[in-house]
């Protein structure tokens, strides 16, 4: 099997258990149980809260919430925390890196990579560095924790409805919705094509053949996906689409909504408080 | 050959007529010289090969696409693109002309099956009452209300086929019309559609099919318009009188030579599927 292909089969695979199988946004858990809009308001406030502090510690005690709020909504701590760190270091890291210097962050050398005292130069990690490396890395991590709980625990389509009914701009949740129900679609044709054309194979081919075919592939493929989004269109106007769309939401706010708002409020004074000298 | 079916009432104008018709698609002519008028109540079948220019009218039928030349009237005005600038009007024509595309992925465009059906009724303005039991009673009359919250994707062929519908179903349109409805669906639902075709037909709805499987004609259709690969009407007449001509269905590339072993013997015959017939 070719790198390409295989990395399609893992694409495939990857957007049918993560996308659409929702397991974890069927569980019977704590923020499943919340309406999708109280979600949404209340991790915006974190989200606020989060990059608007300048407290290290304040940071670190909503990211621990977060993880409380994982366990109780029956998703695995190990699964939870390794899909944030794991690529972490790879994005944010390379960022952060340069940080921890002297030479761009001065302060008290904590650890000294290279001395020279003849030439007053130096090259050495200090502590406001580090420090500064630290608030990105973890506001990062526990923004991105947010999210990804936010994704997890609530099945996509009632994500964007619940965007909709809470005025976020509607050309991005048609787009949205659009792309999540034809990317199987098109990921399917893409495999068909890539079967195709192995049934048909003899001997290898030359790097030089298979790029070609790979750009004939993609060629195809948006010939494809034209005719597929026009025939889409006009199936939407057949059916009384006029440039505004309309989504039909059965939402409805419990009490336990309204306490998550005033314990999400809650948690965020508290934690301001307790931190606050620091 | 002229068409003449004594079941129709055509005392009453037509609902839709074409008046030397012509469209092209990119400097290619899809349809050319069509002329015709359907009244309502009747059961048509456009009869054409591949490349005839079928789908292209059905289209034009439900002002998705707009006439090059000559004239379509729909209820009596013409429809061309200033003609959908007027929102109420947009509705009035689009709540009576349903359209059933032959790739049921197309059709179903929603990420569920319920924001499927409901669809069309929100967005043709009924109220919410409305629009809820609309909904409700089409899954219910296609038996697919225990697929309202999956994907459609996730789909068998029949069961798109019958999401599809139910998505045209609920908006009740007078005129329906089905582009290649038996395309990839096995016996059993094929069988399921045709008789939903009839169905529909018995309540005063006008159906028009675009197909070029000659085994259904008979059971979907009172009147048959075949289309050349010319892009041309060439005959407009009862189904009995079309499926008997095997030199027109030959011509029109309908039907084909077939040559067999049969009996240790080679022999060649015209190969057609509408005698098949059931009891």
């Amino acid at each position: 099997m070719s790198f390409i292909e295989k990395n399609l089969e893992n694409i495939t695979g990857a957007i049918q258990n993560s996308v659409f199988s929702e397991t974890i946004a069927k569980k019977d858990g704590f923020l499943q149980r919340l309406d999708p809009r109280t979600k949404i308001v209340c991790f915006i406030l974190f989200l606020l809260a989060v990059n608007l502090s300048v407290n290290l510690y304040f940071i670190i005690s909503v990211y621990i919430f977060l993880l409380i709020f994982a366990g109780i909504s029956k998703i695995s701590l190990k699964f939870f925390i390794t899909r944030v760190w794991l690529f972490l270091p790879f994005f944010t890291g390379i960022i952060a890196l340069p940080a921890i210097f002297n030479f761009f962050t001065p302060g008290k050398p904590l650890l000294t990579l290279i001395n020279n005292p003849q030439q007053h130069f130096f090259i050495a990690v200090t502590q406001n560095g580090l420090l500064t490396a630290l608030f990105l890395l973890t506001r990062v991590a526990t923004s991105v924790s947010l999210g990804i709980l936010l994704v997890l625990t609530t099945p996509w389509i009632r994500l964007l409805k619940a965007l909709d009914r809470l005025h976020a701009p509607q050309i991005l949740i048609i787009m949205t919705m659009m792309t999540y129900r034809y990317i199987f679609v098109l990921l399917e044709t893409v495999n068909s094509m890539f079967l195709a054309r192995k049934s048909r194979m003899v001997g290898r081919f030359t790097q030089w053949e298979n790029r070609h075919l790979v750009s004939s592939a993609l060629g195809t493929l948006f010939g494809k996906t034209q005719v597929l989004s026009e025939e889409i269109y006009q199936a939407m106007l057949s059916r009384g689409y006029r440039n505004k769309i309309y989504i039909l939401s059965d939402f409805s706010l419990t009490i336990l909504d309204f306490w998550s708002i005033v314990a999400t409020t809650a948690i965020i004074f508290g934690l301001f408080l307790i931190w606050r000298t620091q | 050959m002229i068409h003449n079916n004594s079941k129709i009432n055509k005392k009453n104008p037509p609902i839709l007529e074409f008046d030397k018709v012509g469209y092209k698609y990119q400097n290619f002519a899809a349809l050319s010289d069509i002329t015709f008028s359907v009244h309502e109540g009747e059961k048509i079948v456009l009869l054409g090969a591949n490349g005839s220019g079928k789908s292209t009218l059905l289209k034009i039928i439900d002002g998705l696409v707009f006439a090059d030349k000559g004239t379509y009237k729909a209820f009596g005005e013409i429809i061309n693109q200033k003609y959908f600038d007027i929102e109420k009007k947009s509705y009035d024509f689009r709540s009576k002309i349903g359209f059933v595309f032959q790739d049921s992925d197309v059709q179903l465009f929603s990420s569920t099956v319920f924001d499927e059906v409901v669809f069309a009724p929100l967005h043709m303005g009924f109220d919410k009452n409305e629009i809820l039991q609309k909904t409700k009673s089409a899954m219910q009359m296609m038996g697919i209300e225990h697929l309202s919250k999956r994907a459609p994707y996730r789909l068998s062929g029949g069961e798109k086929k019958r999401v599809a519908i139910a998505s045209v179903l609920s908006y009740s349109p007078a005129v329906w019309l089905f582009d290649e409805p038996t395309s990839g669906l096995d016996p059993r639902s094929q069988s399921r559609l045709i008789d939903f075709i009839f169905e529909l037909n018995s309540m005063n709805n006008t159906v028009i099919t675009a197909t070029h499987n000659l085994s259904i004609v008979q059971d979907i259709a009172d009147r048959v318009i075949v289309l050349s690969e010319n892009h041309k009407i060439v005959a407009d007449d009862i189904p009995e009188k079309i499926l008997s001509d095997s030199d027109l269905l030959k011509k029109y590339n309908l039907i084909h030579e077939h040559i067999h072993r049969h009996r240790g013997k080679t022999h060649e015959h015209i190969h057609t599927h509408h005698l098949i017939h059931k009891h």
